[in-house]
């Protein structure tokens, strides 16, 4: 369950950092790769906490 | 004339025998409930209107204790209360929705207006996130009230349950009640109100940036609260049943075959003796009906003001979504629709504890039925 609760805290905060994203940056080829790799972080850090469940 | 003198007389015979046995009964019923030990379970009534053993010596000897306008009078007063406080958050939420739907309104879609939405966002999830901060820390005190009720109660239940020589039953309800009261309190307690804590977190975060979204994540913590909910519930259900039927016939058997013992072995007295029996074991049920019912109307009275509390935060934040859906942006409705959904999710656990316990104390109460003729 920790685990689950620090997964759900570093997820917040890469929402928290898109949001920020959205809102400072013009939209540009820059803003769609920080996008994509915010994107592919939740996604590692939600396989990541999924693992940890599961072992 | 001879004839009404006869009936009158008849009926005064009656009375006046059966009187001593009434008294008789009465007596015995005080006894029972002076001889077992109801401080745990007065302990476990504190802070509720149940006096624990004026309820279980009037439920025992039958006087009408069921006041149903006024219990339900209290329940429509205790659910406007809490609705009350719940139309105070609607308030709370409506205003900055509200503002930032104006602001948009007025300088149209830029930056400005998009930084404002955000800050909107942001208090309607941090008044929402104290919010439900308390209401899962009452879930959480009332898991534990539950808990240390079915520590106190399933030991009169016990106790009584051999007293009237449902032995095997007794022997079933100690384990039973350890799993309602300890296992399934720390379960419900330990995993079903995390996840209700981390879904609400999963809920702000999940809408804080148009393009990282959260929602099937949100949607599986629901499904395994809703599911493993289920699953336990059934499969107490099943248990209890299975143990109930299986105690019950070993109980039967038991106290028949002493009975015919005493009935037939014993010279003279032997059919006085096994009606005493008969007669003792039926006070003795008679209390252990009336200490079940106790323990349920405790259940009751603890569990109400929470379980009103949910029900209200549900209806209002149904209600916000439901208001803000014309003006304001899909973020903030999803948020509150989510909340929503998390007031459900803490719902559906407190309410299975409560069920759980339920459960037992309705075997508890139909075991032994079966022993007295």
């Amino acid at each position: 369950m920790e685990r689950l609760t620090e997964a759900v805290v570093r997820l917040t905060a890469i929402c928290a950092l898109s949001a920020a994203l959205e809102l400072l940056l013009p939209e540009g080829t820059k803003k769609k790769g920080v996008r994509f790799l915010f994107g592919l972080s939740a996604t590692l850090l939600i396989a990541r906490a999924a693992a940890a469940l599961i072992a | 004339m001879t004839g009404r003198i006869f009936a009158a007389a008849a009926a005064l015979l009656i009375l006046l025998l059966a009187a001593p046995a009434l008294a008789e009964e009465n007596v015995d019923i005080v006894g029972v409930v002076d001889a077992i030990d109801l401080s745990k379970l007065e302990e476990a009534a504190e802070g509720t209107d149940v006096d624990v053993r004026e309820m279980v010596l009037s439920i025992a000897s039958g006087e009408d204790i069921w006041d149903i306008d006024q219990l339900l009078e209290k329940a429509k007063d205790t659910l406007l209360s809490e609705l009350a406080n719940a139309a105070g958050m609607v308030m709370g939420l409506l205003a900055p929705a509200l503002l930032s739907a104006l602001a948009r309104q007025l300088a149209g879609d830029g930056r400005g207006t998009a930084v404002v939405s955000q800050i909107a966002y942001l208090v309607c999830a941090a008044k929402l996130t104290t919010w439900f901060v308390r209401l899962i820390a009452d879930a959480q005190a009332l898991t534990q009230r539950i808990a240390s009720l079915s520590d106190a109660v399933f030991p009169v239940m016990a106790t009584l349950l051999s007293l009237s020589g449902a032995t095997a039953s007794a022997a079933l309800v100690t384990p039973l009640s350890a799993l309602a009261g300890n296992a399934f309190s720390a379960l419900l307690a330990g995993v079903g109100l995390k996840l209700c804590a981390i879904a609400s977190a999963l809920a702000v975060a999940g809408n804080l940036s148009p393009k990282l979204k959260l929602d099937r994540l949100f949607d599986l913590v629901k499904a395994v609260v809703n599911w493993t909910t289920g699953v336990l519930m059934t499969g107490f259900l099943g248990l209890s049943a299975v143990k109930a039927l299986l105690g019950s016939g070993y109980d039967s058997a038991a106290v028949r075959t002493a009975r015919y013992a005493v009935d037939n072995l014993l010279p003279i007295i032997g059919g006085e003796v096994a009606n005493t029996m008969d007669a003792l074991v039926s006070s003795v049920l008679l209390v252990k009906n009336a200490a079940g019912v106790t323990g349920i109307m405790v259940l009751l009275s603890i569990c109400a003001r929470p379980l009103m509390a949910l029900v209200a935060a549900l209806i209002a934040l149904k209600l916000v979504s439901a208001m803000l859906e014309p003006v304001a942006e899909d973020a903030l409705i999803e948020l509150s629709d989510k909340f929503s959904g998390v007031a459900g999710m803490l719902l559906v656990v407190c309410v299975s504890g409560a069920v759980i316990l339920t459960l037992l104390l309705g075997g508890v109460l139909t075991a032994g039925q079966g022993v007295v003729r």
